[in-house]
């Protein structure tokens, strides 16, 4: 007799608005207390399938669905969305748009809450789960002051307080830090441990490798590759890259060579003594900054939350008032008000960063009438979105997106830009992208800054590591085959500083 | 996408609903206190904030074309009106809005252009409803202190008859002028982003 | 809003539509004032220092103005000047009430409130959920304004009479795409942890009437009869 958590008959289901289907008479079976990881390029069907294990496919999106799921031995048929949720429970990829309560305690217990249990049982779980995922300290903290990894560790909780047998989730990693990611993977390991059927959808792959016991790789919409554990672990990183999949090992990768050559390295911008706080005696967040940067460097940011990474990409970009100190870019000293145009800062959700009704008419917005048409062809074609240029926008995918808003910073001249996490939730393929439209930024004569904790970006994009902690610049060297074990080491370290 | 003739609103669409009626009071609140800073803005408030908040109507009835959407939106848009207290303005309003959602209601939810009418008839017997305590009250204030103020009789009676009921009238018919601009305009924008954008 | 519970929430929707009917009918001079003090003193008792000398130094100010207003001889502007002073009198009070009401309780409470009472799903959780998303769409502004400023897009108040439909389409129409995806994440994840009614949620914070309630509602319920016989009187 078999052990099967999921079973997958002949599914296939093609989205109403899409055109091509997602999913194509896919045949799976999945065994009790494994981890498994389903992962694929992006537009596999990796999150379509993520629903049809969950219900949401086809109870929340619509479109034609054939095929037989069964979780145990339950035919799901005629289940509802709240029958799925009484066997898997879900994670989504992010936790901010997940939780329903304010507060972190009735959060944990909503699921409970909804399943009318006595409250006497529901405080017991709820406390179970809030040790078993060590959130105590969070219980008083409102849930909007929560990062993204805690705000996870709810998620987890919760779905721990309703005692389900499967987990189900959705690019996980994809919000988290290098930190939190690493929680992630103690989280995992004590659920698996407790005989949980766990079933990953991921791009990143270096925090299962010592958990997983299956690896599927998905190819529009098919079964491409079902490897066992063994033949995971033995895919070299050449392999890894043909399959479109990041590394397992993350010790094994080197920094990559500058694709281009810069030929001039004038000094660019120069911060002296930059201090900020909030309120006028508050805390300050940033101490006394000195430093330097040239054009054509790309550099990488790192530190914990709330080291004051993002602080200083907005007092360098003239969004945030510096309360001492001066910036100069090229020798003059620039005032805050002049700073927006010749700073660019490129934030991590490009939902705000889009304002105009197609893609061309993006590159327009903001700018003075008479520079309107200009350069527009060109910036397009660069960035492969030319056949694009009358599409929304909204309907464009990350990556594009991604590339998008990059195209908005170099139409605005910009001489500095900033990037907030440009490739969180990308896989392989879209991050490389990324390091290589960064690349081409600085053989340009731009100084890139990219705030960042994909290693695997940074191996390929950047040269210099500045590393903040608490307000200051703890760190500033070059990116080497000898200094990147220090970079894995201080990504480590992460975590959230204490307010 | 095709209306969905009898089904009816379920948990999802209450969630919808409660996204967009937060983005509804803060675009009240917004505009309305910015409006609130300057004279006119101050008289004219609502007329001014229904404008602003039509947007986030147009929109959630693309995406919940359900019965009792326009009713839903419109309780929790004067629900406020509690907080400011003022009990008999709010209950005026959701009567307004009941008569509204009938209209909507009658056409299964299915044509735009019902939609603005909808809008237009909420917003304005919502003006009227949640305004007319103030003005009725306002009335018997300047009548209570005709004295302090050496009012002779005659005085009163012109001001009242010139300013307070030719006011409250004027900013009524002022809500029907842009609460129909707003929907239309706001039934455009649905059309250049969301509907372009396949996300409704 | 936190997990806090001064008062049962039904007693204080109960003071503050009270006070808020009351309000509109505090027509004489001291009256009025008498009203405002004792919303005032309410908020005081709830430790809402701040926001009570604020809105009482305001009320204070167009009272002075109020009181020497007959000295203008224009008596079309003079009666224009009063009225809106007497709009933005009754609505500091009814602001004052309002901020009294999130002061003395919170969201757990309110939604215990609505199960009790048998509120209708349509009703309840459309409010829980607009609650839960406001300081959601003040962040999310935040974003967007640092956004549009290195457009060199700037969002003043001006802004939004010069161009109106642009304002629409900075600042609205990103925020309601964004919610458009989050409301249909957070109701999979409100669906799959079995959220459909309220009705049917385990009530996790029982209210029960103490003593404290009665006694303040009795005493708010008597201040106001009391001032309405001020009011009243010949």
């Amino acid at each position: 007799m078999k052990n099967i958590a999921v079973e997958l008959k002949d599914l296939s289901f093609h989205y109403q608005c899409l055109t091509r289907p997602s999913l194509k008479n896919l045949n799976l079976q999945i065994e009790k207390g494994s981890l498994v990881l389903i992962t694929g390029a992006s537009g596999c069907g990796k999150t379509t399938l993520f629903r049809c294990m969950n219900g949401l496919v086809p109870h929340f999106y619509e479109g034609k669905f054939s095929g037989d799921v069964r979780l145990g031995s339950q035919n799901t048929s005629a289940f509802s969305l709240q029958d799925f949720g009484k066997l898997t429970s879900s994670v989504f990829q992010d936790p901010r748009s997940q939780f329903f309560m304010t507060d972190v305690e009735n959060e944990i217990a909503f699921g409970c809450v909804n399943q009318k249990l006595s409250k006497e049982e529901i405080w017991k779980r709820t406390d179970a789960a809030v040790s078993k995922m060590r959130i105590s300290e969070l219980l008083d903290k409102s849930i909007f002051k929560l990062s993204s990894g805690e705000l996870q560790k709810v998620a987890f909780a919760s779905c721990y307080a309703m005692q389900n047998d499967i987990f189900l989730l959705d690019e996980p990693s994809a919000n988290l830090d290098f930190h939190s990611i690493l929680e992630l993977q103690k989280i995992l390991e004590e659920l698996k441990n407790e005989g949980k059927t766990i079933i990953i959808f991921e791009h990143r792959l270096f925090y299962l490798k010592d958990l997983l016991d299956r690896m599927i790789i998905l190819e529009e919409g098919v079964i491409k590759q079902d490897y066992d554990r063994e033949q995971t672990l033995s895919l070299n990183d050449k392999e890894l890259e043909k399959l479109g999949l990041r590394s397992f090992s993350l010790e094994k990768l080197k920094p990559v060579e500058p694709m281009f050559s810069t030929s001039n390295n004038q000094p660019l911008i120069n911060l002296s003594d930059i201090s900020f706080s909030y309120k006028k005696h508050g805390t300050k967040i940033v101490k006394n900054i000195c430093f330097s940067a040239s054009e054509g460097e790309v550099i990488a940011v790192i530190g914990k939350n709330g080291a004051g990474k993002t602080t200083l990409a907005k007092i360098c970009c003239g969004l945030l008032k510096e309360k001492s100190g001066k910036i100069f870019i090229k020798g003059k000293t620039v005032p805050k008000r002049k700073r927006p145009g010749l700073c660019y800062f490129v934030m991590q959700d490009s939902d705000y960063q889009l304002f105009g009704d197609s893609v061309e008419n993006e590159l327009n917005t903001g700018c003075k009438k008479n520079h309107k048409a200009e350069k527009n062809q060109e910036l397009l074609e660069q960035f492969n979105l030319w056949d694009k240029k009358d599409c929304h926008p909204a309907s464009l995918s990350r990556g594009q997106k991604q590339r998008l808003t990059i195209a908005c910073a170099l139409k605005a001249e910009s001489k500095i830009i900033f990037f907030d996490e440009p490739t969180s939730g990308l896989d392989r393929k879209n991050m490389l992208c990324v390091a290589e439209q960064i690349q081409k930024l600085a053989a340009d004569g731009k100084c890139v800054f990219v705030i960042t904790h994909d290693y695997e970006f940074i191996l390929s994009a950047c040269k210099r590591i500045l590393y903040l902690w608490d307000g200051k610049i703890q760190k500033d060297f070059s990116l080497t085959d000898e200094t990147k074990y220090q970079v894995l080491e201080l990504l480590g370290e992460g975590g959230d500083q204490d307010e | 996408m095709d209306s969905i003739k009898n089904e009816k609103l379920a948990a999802r669409d209450f969630i919808t609903i409660g996204i967009f009626a937060a983005i509804n009071l803060v675009i009240f609140f917004v505009v309305g206190g910015i409006a609130g800073m300057t004279l006119i803005g101050t008289v004219a408030n609502i007329p001014i904030t229904v404008f602003f908040t039509a947007i986030a109507y147009m929109l959630l009835v693309a995406k919940v074309r359900k019965r009792g959407t326009f009713l839903i939106m419109g309780i929790v848009g004067v629900l406020p009106g509690f907080m400011a207290a003022n009990v008999i303005g709010v209950a005026a309003s959701i009567a307004g809005w009941v008569i509204a959602e009938i209209v909507a209601s009658v056409n299964h939810y299915k044509s735009k252009k019902i939609f603005v009418l909808t809008y237009v008839i909420g917003c304005t017997l919502q003006s009227a409803g949640y305004t007319l305590p103030m003005y009725v009250s306002n009335a018997q204030y300047l009548i209570d202190r005709q004295e302090i103020l050496h009012l002779t009789d005659e005085a009163l009676a012109v001001y009242i008859k010139m300013f307070t009921w030719p006011m409250y009238f004027g900013m009524v018919a002022l809500t029907v002028v842009t609460s129909l601009l707003g929907a239309l305009v706001s039934i455009k924008l649905v059309k250049k982003h969301f509907e372009k954008a396949g996300v409704v | 809003m936190n997990k806090k519970s001064i008062l049962d929430p039904r007693i204080a929707a109960y003071i503050v539509i009270l006070f808020g009917a009351g309000a509109m009918f505090m027509n004489k001079a001291i009256t009025a004032h008498i009203f405002c003090a004792v919303a005032a003193f309410y908020l005081i008792t709830v430790k809402s220092f701040k926001t009570s000398f604020i809105s009482l130094g305001i009320y204070g100010i167009i009272a002075l103005l109020m009181a020497n207003v007959s000295k203008i001889h224009n008596t079309s502007a003079m009666l224009l000047l009063v009225s809106l002073s007497y709009f933005v009198q009754k609505l500091i009070v009814l602001f004052m009430m309002g901020s009294f009401f999130t002061h003395v309780t919170s969201i757990p409470y309110v939604v215990s409130a609505m199960q009790k009472i048998k509120a209708p799903d349509a009703l309840a959780v459309p409010l829980m959920v607009a609650l839960r998303f406001f300081p959601t769409i003040h962040e999310d502004f935040k974003s967007l304004k640092d956004s549009l400023k290195l457009r060199h897009i700037s969002i003043r108040p001006l802004s939004f009479i010069i161009h109106p439909v642009r304002m629409m389409e900075y600042l609205f129409v990103p925020i309601l795409m964004k919610s458009l995806r989050t409301s249909d994440e957070l109701s999979a994840s409100a669906m799959l942890r079995g959220f459909e009614h309220i009705k049917e949620q385990t009530l996790m914070y029982p209210l029960k009437m103490k003593l404290k309630d009665y006694f303040v509602g009795i005493v708010s319920t008597l201040i106001v009869a009391a001032l309405f016989y001020l009011q009243f009187k010949k």
